[in-house]
Order: structure tokens, then sequence, then C-alpha cells
């Protein structure tokens, strides 16, 4: 045998331990769509493609067996389906070790069958906050051709382990991966609540460039500037005022809306927690308790 | 570890080698990528991409940042090199003969769209292609790839499977996907040398109209070689029909060495600085040796 029938094999190979880990998802009325085995009972897949109040179907290697949606979380467009059935989920790739140049498979099911798609890991993001607060501390562009069916798609690496879950990048003209380890916590919150639950301040916010003196002494450029206070919110209950700039959360610099959304997760809901802020010229800290959003 | 595993690594280990080596082209007016082809700082990037570039910036390194100037600029081969201010950048060696097949692995590296590096992983889909370029200009046995090429990215190396840089990545077809194009390392050689010595080329003339052409098996036994430029049209009163030139003629070799390709015959006219050259031509059946004598490169005023 030739090293490129070798070579062909092993990415049949790859394809089919992938297809274990990466199950159709059949609906009437929204054909079918990729889903993602990620515990035992649980799959994964992207909540614009799923209508909750319709029947689902999951399609196993002989059969397809009814699902039922879990939730959803809009902001990170995932949501959660369980099936009274084993599953195994896919081993998880080490994505610090993944880096530009080595071979992925994009796995997607539609509702013409099965579809992969050979590529390389292009380029490997940094941090990256997704619109709702979710951190990733990286991602992976590859070189394959960003269509709208890979939405939802898996990435597997070359062994078949799972790099995550791909998303069509908005203007970027390539195939974005979400590490699926750093999805976990939305996952979990989504199969234990059926939502993933965030904590507010009751604040609307602008971010703006801080006053070249107060910018030297804290050693930030940016801050929050406080818009509007919602009515009866922990943020007017504190004494916070339009016009106030937010500095600091919990101890942490908030330099970008993105970073306190990240800040209020689940822990912060009813948990005592200081504000530090610029008014007047001058820094005060208030203390609040940010409500469930 | 399976085949698979074993080529993602391969690939993955010539990225991590030859990346240091590609850095961005910034001015106020454009950007692109460029690659270090002298450690002492030469930069080679497209003509394309300085065009109009008042002040030049070059990304070496993530957050570094140092000031390049224009050594020499080529847009008939729509290649310019550049030479950076400061710092030591390690170069990559380019591919000197030509041994480039179609189906080969390539690697492309780049920074499209101003994001920093991004690789794209394709084939040799078809090598002397010829692409219409600048008015007057057409860009001459490129290679052609599948690789992702993408706007920015361009001026950056396509790469062998050994690391080799095989081409300078040039131009997309707008609209056409899986279609991106490169000048081939041997092109991309004799012109920067060109560049490095008087900054500019000149292309010595002719006149004549010709293309590179693939000889049937039976011609490629009889003249020795598979290809030869084939000249469609002499322009009358030219050099070349001074000397006798003819539509249909085969040119075989000038100055005693084997041509097969526009650039090939268009190189040993540059480098023989507007001198004499002599060609070797097959004709109908016969061998025709011929001397010519061309003209400077007339210049737009």
């Amino acid at each position: 045998m030739s090293k490129l029938t070798d070579l062909s094999n092993a990415l049949r190979d790859t394809v089919a331990h992938a297809e274990k880990g990466v199950l159709p998802i059949h609906q009437a009325a929204n054909g079918v769509t990729t889903g993602i085995v990620f515990d035992e009972h649980h799959i994964v897949t992207t909540a614009r493609a799923i209508e909750p109040d319709a029947p689902l179907e999951v399609g196993l290697a002989k059969e397809r067996v009814p699902a039922t949606f879990v939730g959803a979380d809009p902001a990170s467009d995932l949501a959660v389906l369980r099936v009274e059935r084993a599953l195994t989920p896919l081993s998880h790739a080490d994505d610090a070790e993944l880096g530009p140049g080595h071979l992925v498979v994009a796995v997607s099911h539609g509702s013409r069958g099965t579809r992969a798609r050979l590529g390389i890991v292009s380029r490997v993001g940094g941090s990256w906050h997704l619109p709702g607060g979710l951190r990733l501390a990286r991602y992976f562009e590859t070189d394959i051709l960003p269509t709208p069916e890979l939405t939802g798609s898996a990435l597997v690496d070359a062994s078949g382990a799972l790099v995550g879950i791909n998303a069509v990048g908005p203007g970027r003209g390539s195939l974005v991966t979400l590490p699926v380890a750093a999805l976990a916590s939305v996952v979990q919150a989504i199969a234990q609540h059926g939502r993933v639950r965030r904590a507010k301040l009751g604040v609307a916010l602008q971010r703006v460039e801080l006053p070249a003196k107060a910018a030297a002494r804290l050693g930030a450029r940016h801050g929050l500037i406080v818009l509007g206070v919602a009515e009866g919110g922990p943020a007017e209950q504190a004494g916070v005022l339009v016009g106030d700039i937010l500095l600091a959360v919990g101890g942490a610099k908030v330099e970008r809306v993105e970073e306190l959304q990240a800040l209020l997760d689940e822990s912060r809901i009813d948990a005592e927690t200081s504000v530090e802020l610029h008014r007047a010229g001058a820094e005060a800290t208030l203390q609040l308790r940010p409500v469930a959003r | 570890m399976n085949a698979l595993a074993d080529l993602s690594d391969a690939i993955e280990q010539v990225v991590r080698i030859a990346s240091p080596s590609v850095v961005s082209v910034d001015h106020a007016r454009g950007q692109g990528s460029g690659l270090v082809v002298a450690s002492d700082g030469y930069v080679v990037t497209n003509s394309h991409v300085v065009r109009g570039a008042r002040e030049l910036t070059v990304g070496v390194a993530p957050g570094e940042r140092v000031s390049a100037k224009l050594v020499g600029d080529d847009p008939s081969s729509d290649l310019a090199v550049l030479r950076l201010g400061s710092g030591s950048v390690p170069s990559l060696p380019l591919l000197e003969e030509r041994r480039l097949r179609v189906g080969q692995l390539v690697l492309a590296i780049g920074n499209p769209l101003r994001f920093d590096h991004s690789v794209s992983l394709g084939v040799v889909s078809a090598v002397e292609r010829t692409l219409p370029a600048a008015p007057g200009h057409a860009l001459e046995g490129l290679v052609q790839t599948d690789a992702a090429i993408n706007p920015g990215s361009s001026g950056g190396p396509l790469l062998d499977a050994h690391g080799t840089v095989v081409g300078i990545t040039t131009a997309v077809i707008p609209r056409a996907r899986g279609i991106g194009f490169a000048i081939p390392s041997h092109t991309v050689g004799w012109v920067v040398a060109m560049l490095l010595k008087q900054g500019r080329i000149e292309r010595p003339r002719i006149g004549v109209a010709a293309r590179g052409v693939e000889l049937t098996a039976a011609r490629t036994v009889a003249l020795g070689q598979s290809r030869a430029v084939e000249l469609i049209e002499v322009a009358s009163d030219s050099p070349a029909a001074r000397a006798g030139l003819q539509n249909g003629d085969l040119v075989l070799r000038a100055n005693g060495k084997p041509v097969g390709s526009v650039d090939e015959l268009v190189r040993t006219l540059v480098l023989t600085g507007g001198a004499e050259l002599a060609l070797t031509l097959a004709r109908g059946s016969h061998e025709v040796e011929l001397v010519v004598t061309p003209r400077a490169e007339e210049r737009a005023a």
C-alpha cells in the first residue's frame, strides 16, 4: 500500500471514530443538524438550529431515539438535549498542544448525510469574550471554507479527539472553533438549570477613557461610565449615580463591558461585592449584592 | 501514531520553523505580507503591496514593529524588496531548481486582513500559469494552488513539505474559491538579486509576443527538451525581425541555455544587459542559429 493510501485510510478511520461522538439530530421542521455528545446522556448543539417545542430525535448507529430539549443559552448559542440511552463522548484534544499547521477535520450532519472536511489550524486566537460574557482563553481558526452548514459542527484532530464546536466567524472568512472544555461551564449550567444563570448590577454602561490623572494613579486607561440605573436594582440601592465611572468590581479592574459580564457569573448572585468607582474627581467604594438576570 | 497524526505533526513543524521569517508589511494605503530572504534584513514582498507607500512599517514579531525602506520595485513581476531599519530576523531559503510538480502539498503563510500569522494547506494545482496583471504586463509562469490566499496574505511564502520556499503568493481571482497564485522561487531569486543590485529591472526588448509551450513527446525526444518558447508574433522592423525571427519559431536555447518559459527568456535578456543574444530555434524540422541585438526598454513618458 502506498503512503497516500495509508493516509487516506487513517483519515477515514478518524472520521469513523468521530462519528461515534458526533450525531445527527432530526427535527421535522428543521431537517438535520449536528449534535456533539457531551457526556453519557447530554448532547450539545446550536440553539438557533433547534425548535425547542417540536419533537426531537437523535440518530445512533442503527436507530433513531427520542431526545428531550433541556435548555439553551442564547448568549453562546448553545442548546443541550438529553437522551435516555448511554452515549460515549469523544475524548478531548489537548488544546494547549494544538498549533498552526496541525491537521483537523470538521464533521457535520445535514439532510444529505455526514460531511467531513480536512484542513489545518491556521491560527490560534487569544483571549476572547463571547457576547454574554463567557471568556475563552483561546480559540482556533482553520483554513476550512466556512459554509453555513458548518455552524455547530465538530472539529476533531488527527487522532479523532474533539477540539471544539465550529462557528462561522462573522466577517472573518474563516471557520472559528470554540474549545469544548471552555464551554463546559455553559453546558453544565444548562444541563442543571435549563439555562445559564448570570448576575447583574442593574446599570447601563459605556466604556470611556479615564481622566489622565486618574488613569496614571489607577494604572488603567478605561472605565465604564454609568448611563442609567435600574429602579430598585442593586446599584440603585447601593447609591450608584448616573455619571459614576466603574473602575473595579469584586477587586478586578473592569475596562471593558465584556470583562464585567465575565465577572458576573452565577457565583456572584446575592454575594457581597465591592464596586470601586470614580465620582467627581475622587474614588469611592460601595458594597452591593448582584441579583440573578 | 497513525499516518494522519504523523502528517499533522510534520506540517506543524514546518509552520513552526518557517513562521518567524514571515512578516507583515504596513503603510498608510495598504497592507500585506513579506518574507525575510537574507538575515541582514532584506524582505521580499509584492510590488502591489508597497504601491503608493511613503513610510513602511514591518511587523517582525508580535508587538515588534520596525521601519523599512524600499530597496527595489519591479511591477512586471509584482515583486519588491525592502530593507529593515534594524533587528535581525531569520531568513528562509528559496528553492532554486524547478522541481515543483502538480499535486505536491504546499503551505501558505501570511497575515490576512491584518490578523497575525495564518496558515493554509493545499496542493499545487498547476504550474506555468499566466495571468494578466498591470496594463501592458502579464504575470508569467505562476504556480496555481488551492491553499487559501486571502487579501493581505499575499507577499508571504508558499512552502513545500520540506519548508523550502517555492513561491511568493501574489493574487487571487475575485469570487473564485480555491484558486490562488504564487510567483515561483526561480523567478523570485533572480528578480531579488537584480533589485538588490540596481533597484529596478530594465527589460531589453526584441519585439516578439511569445508563450511557453509544452512540446509533444516526439519533439521532446528529437529536441532534447520538453518545453520551448513559441513566437506568436514578430513585430515588423523590430530587433527580432531584423535578425530573421519568424512567427511560429520555437526558441529552444538562449546563449546556449535551454528556455521553456517567457520568464526564462526575459531573465537571459535582463542578465545579458542588452548585449547580443544567441538564439537556437526550431523551425519546421530544422534548427536555426540567430543573433539578436535587443533595444533598451522603452519607458512610458
